[in-house]
């Protein structure tokens, strides 16, 4: 087959129509896509880095506090380890 | 007018170009109509963001081009994973990958031959490929396919006739 006559065959197809149903099925896919306003997504994102610094925040002073819990272990006559053996 | 009859007019004086151009990409119905889908879902979204500075017939090509393009490497790696990971036949691969050529614009006695050589024209690298569909299935001028494709018309005469050699080398001499 040489290239003019692979041309002419790639030529030959014929146009034809979209099915009458596309256009339906595609204002079907628009009204099913649910878009969010981009506000909306701005306070999205604040209140989980504003929930991520109140973790933080928390945890932070938890760890700060362990040699209080150490000080009150000692003073019952606890162990405040989780090691068996110490 | 308001938005949505926009929209409607607009599907409707580009609707046939998609279609078909998607045929010739993908070469299966179902595909194809799903490949319309996304071009118009697409246009719907980009179209408040559409500065004008090619006209929108050239948007809507290139909306569709690279709808189609991403369809095809999609497919491919569908095809690759299942022959890899199902040992299936290259047969059955193409089957499940919805490579089946049902093409409603190829006339029959057509069909046999033009199946071939889309198998051929698939294997093309992507630029010489569309600068090969858009000149012959398209009918586009040169200077149509440098602006649809963003390139000057000496690059896609240059891709042209690439794609030729490559279609010369590949495809088995019948006569």
């Amino acid at each position: 087959m040489d290239t003019n006559g692979t041309e002419d065959l790639l030529k030959r197809i014929a146009r034809v129509d979209p099915p009458p149903f596309l256009f339906t099925r595609i204002e079907a896919r628009l009204s099913a896509t649910v878009r969010v306003p981009r506000g909306r997504l701005v306070a999205m994102a604040c209140a989980l880095a504003a929930l991520l610094l109140v973790n933080a925040v928390i945890l932070g002073g938890k760890a700060g506090s362990s040699g209080q819990l150490d000080e009150v272990a000692d003073a019952m006559g606890m162990n405040a380890s989780n090691q068996l053996y110490r | 007018m308001p938005p949505q009859d926009e929209f409607r007019t607009l599907y409707h004086q580009h609707a046939r170009m998609v279609y078909n151009l998607c045929l010739n990409y993908l070469h299966g119905r179902e595909d194809a109509q799903e490949a319309t889908q996304d071009v118009f879902v697409k246009v719907h979204e980009r179209l408040s963001g559409f500065k004008g500075d090619a006209s929108l017939g050239t948007w809507i090509y290139r909306i569709t081009i690279n709808t189609c393009l991403d369809r095809l490497k999609a497919r491919n790696r569908k095809k690759r994973s299942l022959l890899g990971w199902f040992s299936l036949s290259d047969e059955q691969a193409e089957r499940s990958a919805s490579l089946v050529f049902d093409h409603p614009g190829v006339a029959a006695e057509d069909r046999e031959a033009l199946e071939r050589l889309f198998a051929v024209v698939d294997e093309l690298p992507d630029q010489q490929k569309t600068a090969l569909l858009l000149k012959t299935t398209e009918d586009l001028s040169m200077s149509a396919i440098a602006e649809v494709m963003g390139l000057s018309p000496k690059a896609v005469e240059s891709l042209l006739s690439r794609a030729r050699a490559n279609l010369r080398q590949r495809l088995p001499n019948e006569g």
